[in-house]
């Protein structure tokens, strides 16, 4: 106890003796620590919206009756779902896709006055508004009981004319409460009153179209599906089980829907909360082994520094054990200090972002357990681990050292055992990646060998150090003017205190390599995808036969070929992702074979296409996208138990195909299943044979091939004008939308690749400084025999680019390394055979902004050397 | 005794056979040129390092057979320890700095204070106490060096060089203050000087050459000029 008391002393006056240098040590633990909380806070908060926003949509209501394969079902199901015991209220409902026009007959608004902006047509401005929202038919009289609508502003609808509309649709019309709003439908056009405005339940990813409310027998009239339904929502008893409920009454529905509990929807995206979870855990490990990076250079750096006065401590009767546990103490302050500032930060600029954001974010903030543990474990790591090694050099420390004028030479061994025991690591990761199992393998991978990889690499930086001294050296010296030599033997006297600043600098450059190596691969690989016929029409609740009719008919339509969306279970295997954790879900692409292969370029890879089509027109197979060979080796002759609820049929693969564009196409326009899924990778069937087994014989996409005399932008007005509620996207649209998805998120990861490298400067500063600091004595020595002060500087400024330079290749090599990795795993979890692509102009800026941070660092030691006079740097060099 | 160590690739002989005893409390000056052995000598009999070949005994206890915790544990408690450079933790205060080895001791808080207060105190240095080392004299911090060396009143004493950084008034000022210690507290102190001066404040002084002793002389006010020409010869 005594023991601890002095480590305890020690470790407190080296703290308070070196205050900045705790101060941005504390700050860079602080920094990962407030980091980890803020993104795993934002998480939960989106998280809780979406959540929210379900559990409102769901209402009060105890289970429900759906269509899983976003069919119809006739309303005769709800008249007997009323009349079973238990059952307090039933209500159903019919979803459809309906534009809506504001004739806008009132003045323009200001932004949109053709004097203020002569470049627009004043008749475009004048156009009525138009918006397609979702529309809900529902029962006025019985929905709010299910469900609360928020800051209601006008009245509660009850004529069959009336809308209530969401603040998001009323936005885009500009309508106000009483305003009217023409509804087209066919060649039908029917006029509504705004009766009410709510406040919706917006939030990120999951919609960006508005929610209207209408009556139900309405919204089914104009649809001309009269007494049809696409879900009904039960409020039970107080006293009924909702599963026992359900599996009571399972088999009194007909076969094609599902009795479930109203929760199941939250499934699949349980699943996707889950691998957050995951991602979050991984994220955070490297996080504070960054953190744990820069303790271990700069508490090494401190240990090297203050050699002499451990010497003393040692002289004086100080144990080794009191050093080093000193040196643990020191390491523990940093992680208390991280955490005290670290949490209130991270979950304040949480707070921050759910302000900014709140509109979006209906649950507000919210506080992540989780993210609050990994937080504080992972500080409490990083300052521990970080200062093991420094221990250890402190407690190696000999008495004798106080009498030595310098430190000694370092040995050539333990540059080889560090090199070796670096390459053991790397070994180790790219050795867990064999392991057979996928779930094993992944858990292994993230868990383990990430972080032995970056560890790995952490130690080749030594070595490298040499190899980029002894390469780069020489022609930097020659650049600088410094004599030769001099600079390599400085970079080299101290390796490891140089190297370990080389490779906690390298992280933000391994980011910025990786992920824009990994975005611009998989970039390549979608947009070698989009090939197809000129356009694609979509509409999510199926287009109507006179909208296919309004577009087949349009003068530069040349061909069309329908296509059925079904999102579709499969039962009998894991085809994506990790067990338990990867969707089940699969799009489920009907059509007439004959016209889609003849209008796409679509390319067989394994299977005979003739004895495929007729056995697929039979119902007897499927095809599959390639990604299914990718990821699991499932490929021509395996069986697939597709469906949903009580239908579930047997497959075999005819086929495997590459039709990349229509998947992508059907993401990007947000198709998911009723599971709250989105559903991965294609599989193919006769339409047919869909409409008969699942029935649905909606058509949710139409693709569209132009004659060449008609431009894109004309063709798509022209089309969405024709055959209001549906969208129209060309191939340019879709892969401008790829392009700006793409490059969306690779701005988002520059900007953390970007962050990490500032904050590994910023920290890396102050241990470039305490090195310059500790080498006064050699500076003031080479200024008094006579080196100038401009040399001084150009020394510093060289050493810190061999520093910079070994950062920039060991963040590179490890960069391509982790790339390389992504794109194993984006062909192990999701099938995709990307090619890996080094980010040439990415990587380079990277460098240049590595460079000049690195520089910039050092300028206050430049200053602090070429200042004072050599008897000062003499005298504070041997006065430690 | 002997003892060799390896410079690049030479290994030289630092002490060649030292036979060195002193019993007697006083104050004891080791001379010699540069290269002799003289501070070689002196990290062996503080316990800082081991020799080759022979024994040390200290207070009865043979200190070439203890172990690295042994050795730590005399050196805090028996053996007080004084540098040319000084070599305070400039981290800390000077009466933090001179309460270190009870700091180490786990000597509580409050006892530590009142005992290094009243060490500064007689070393006229107790209005220095809060004071670090950038803010004291040359003289102050050894001063201080010495508080720090002889808090736990060990029996022996090793000063190195230790007014090597002195101006002539303070060199004297802190020697009497060593002569003082070393007849008031009844303390055997070895000094390593190569300077006459300083030497002649001791009562014995034994003159190394090349590893070996090669004179002891007892010193008084009369042969100081002899100590002056033997150390002046072993320096040509």
């Amino acid at each position: 106890m005594k023991e601890m008391s002095a480590s305890w002393q020690l470790a407190l006056s080296s703290l308070i003796g070196k205050r900045w240098r705790t101060a941005l040590m504390a700050g860079a633990v602080a920094l990962a620590s407030a980091l980890v909380v803020a993104v795993s806070c934002s998480i939960v908060s989106v998280q809780a919206s979406i959540e929210h926003a379900l559990m409102w949509f769901l209402g009060a209501s105890d289970a429900r009756i759906v269509h899983p394969f976003n069919g119809r079902f006739d309303e005769s199901i709800l008249d007997t779902a009323r009349t079973w015991e238990g059952v307090a209220v039933a209500t159903g409902r019919f979803g459809l896709q309906l534009t809506l026009t504001h004739p806008l007959t009132q003045t323009s608004p200001p932004d949109k006055d053709p004097d203020k902006d002569p470049d627009k047509d004043p008749d475009e401005l004048q156009a009525p508004l138009q918006s397609t929202p979702n529309a809900v038919g529902v029962e006025f009289d019985l929905v709010r009981r299910f469900r609360v609508f928020r800051d209601l502003e006008g009245t509660w609808p009850d004529e069959a004319n009336e809308l209530l509309l969401d603040d998001f649709t009323a936005d885009e019309l500009q309508a106000e409460v009483g305003d009217t709003l023409s509804v087209a439908i066919d060649d039908k056009t029917e006029s509504f009153i705004v009766a009410g405005i709510y406040n919706s339940q917006k939030f990120f990813g999951t919609r960006q179209r508005g929610l209207i409310e209408m009556d139900l027998h309405t919204l089914q009239r104009i649809a001309g599906m009269n007494r049809k339904l696409t879900s009904i929502y039960l409020i039970l008893d107080d006293d009924i089980d909702a599963q026992a409920f359900c599996d009571a009454h399972y088999d009194e529905v007909p076969e094609q829907v599902s009795l479930e509990r109203s929760d199941m929807v939250r499934s699949g995206f349980d699943r996707q909360i889950q691998g957050t979870r995951l991602g979050l855990l991984a994220g955070s490990i490297l996080t504070f082994m960054c953190a744990s990076f820069i303790i271990v250079t700069g508490l090494t750096t401190s240990v090297s520094e203050r050699q002499r006065d451990l010497a003393i401590t040692r002289c004086v009767g100080g144990s080794r054990g009191q050093l080093f546990a000193s040196q643990i103490y020191f390491g523990a302050i940093l992680s208390g200090l991280g955490i005290v500032i670290g949490l209130p930060l991270g979950i304040a600029l949480a707070g921050v972002l759910a302000w900014y954001y709140r509109d979006s974010l209906p649950a507000g903030l919210q506080v992540s357990g989780l993210g609050l543990s990994l937080s504080m474990l992972g500080a409490l790591g990083a300052g521990l681990l970080g200062a093991i090694y420094p221990a250890y050099l402190a407690s190696r420390v000999p008495p004798l050292q106080a009498m030595a004028a310098r430190a000694r030479p370092p040995s050539w061994r333990v540059v080889m055992v560090m090199g070796l025991i670096g390459l053991g690591l790397v070994a180790l990761q790219v050795g867990l990646f064999q392991l057979p199992d996928p779930t094993q393998r992944f858990h292994a991978y993230a868990y383990v060998g990430i972080p032995a990889l970056h560890l790995g690499a952490f130690l080749l930086a030594v070595p490298l150090l040499y190899l980029v001294t002894w390469f780069a050296g020489p022609l930097l010296s020659a650049l600088l003017r410094i004599p030769a030599g001099m600079m390599t033997r400085s970079v080299l006297a101290t390796p490891y205190r140089n190297g370990f600043t080389a490779g906690a600098l390298m992280v933000g450059i391994s980011i910025l390599v990786s992920t824009w190596s990994n975005s611009l691969s998989l970039l390549n690989h979608w947009l070698s995808t989009v090939q197809f016929a000129d356009g694609i029409a979509f509409r999510i609740v199926g287009i109507t036969e006179s909208q296919r009719a309004a577009i087949e008919s349009m003068p530069f339509v040349t061909r069309s070929c329908p296509l059925r969306y079904l999102p579709l279970q499969v039962f009998n295997r894991q085809v994506f992702g990790l067990e338990n954790m990867g969707p089940r879900t699969v799009k489920c692409f009907s059509t007439d074979l004959d016209i889609f292969f003849e209008i796409n370029p679509v390319r067989w890879i394994e299977g005979d296409p003739e004895i495929a089509l007729e056995r697929l027109k039979r119902g007897e197979g499927i095809l599959v996208a390639d990604r299914f060979t990718n990821a699991k080796n499932i490929g021509v002759g395996d069986v697939l138990t597709l469906g949903s609820g009580k239908v579930r049929h047997d497959y075999e693969i005819l086929g495997v195909i590459d039709v990349g564009w229509l998947e992508i196409t059907a993401q990007l326009f947000g198709m998911r299943s009723t599971y709250m899924e989105l559903a991965v990778s294609g599989i193919f069937m006769d339409g047919d044979v869909v409409a008969e087994r699942y029935g649905n014989s909606d058509i949710h996409f139409l693709q569209v091939e132009l004659s060449d005399d008609i431009d894109d932008a004309e063709a798509s007005r022209q089309i969405m004008a024709a055959a209001p509620g549906i969208l129209f996207w060309t191939t340019r649209d879709v892969r401008d939308r790829v392009n700006e998805i793409a490059f969306t998120t690779m701005a988002i990861q520059s900007v953390i690749a970007f962050a990490a490298l500032a904050l590994s400067s910023l920290a890396m500063g102050n241990v470039i400084l305490a090195n310059i600091r500790a080498r006064s004595y050699e500076f003031g020595v080479l200024r008094a025999v006579g080196g100038m002060r401009g040399l001084l500087a150009r020394l510093i400024f060289g050493e810190a680019t061999i520093i910079a330079l070994t950062a920039a290749l060991t963040g590179t090599l490890l960069g391509m390394h982790l790339a390389w990795v992504g794109a194993e795993n984006y062909r192990e979890l999701a099938g995709l055979d990307v090619k890996l692509v080094f980010p040439t102009i990415p990587a380079l800026i990277g460098v240049a902004v590595l460079l000049l941070l690195t520089l910039l660092a050092t300028l206050p030691g430049v200053w602090s050397v070429v200042h004072p006079r050599p008897s000062s740097l003499i005298a504070a060099g041997r006065n430690g | 005794m002997t003892k060799s160590y390896t410079l690049g690739r030479r290994s030289i002989e630092a002490l060649r056979g030292i036979d060195l005893e002193i019993t007697k409390p006083g104050f004891h000056a080791i001379m010699g040129p540069s290269g002799s052995g003289k501070s070689t000598l002196l990290h062996l009999l503080a316990a800082l390092d081991r020799p080759d070949q022979g024994e040390i005994e200290i207070n009865g206890r043979r200190i070439d057979r203890m172990n690295e915790s042994q050795l730590t544990m005399f050196r805090r408690h028996h053996i007080g320890i004084v540098f040319q450079q000084y070599n305070l933790l400039s981290t800390m205060s000077a009466l933090e700095n001179v309460t270190l080895p009870a700091l180490l001791d786990g000597m509580p808080r409050s006892q530590r204070i009142d005992l290094g207060m009243n060490l500064l105190t007689t070393l006229g240095l107790a209005d220095r106490a809060e004071h670090r080392p950038d803010a004291l004299s040359g003289g102050e911090q050894q001063r201080v060096a010495i508080g720090r060396a002889i808090l736990f009143e060990p029996s022996i004493l090793y000063a190195d060089e230790p007014t090597g950084n002195l101006d002539s008034q303070t060199s004297e000022q802190v020697l009497n203050l060593l002569a003082t210690l070393a007849r008031e507290r009844n303390m055997i102190i070895v000094m390593v000087t190569h300077e006459p001066a300083a030497a002649a404040h001791c009562q014995r002084a034994s003159i190394l050459r090349d590893g070996r002793i090669v004179h002891t002389i007892d010193v008084h006010e009369g042969n100081v000029g002899e100590l002056a020409t033997r150390a002046l010869q072993l320096d040509r």
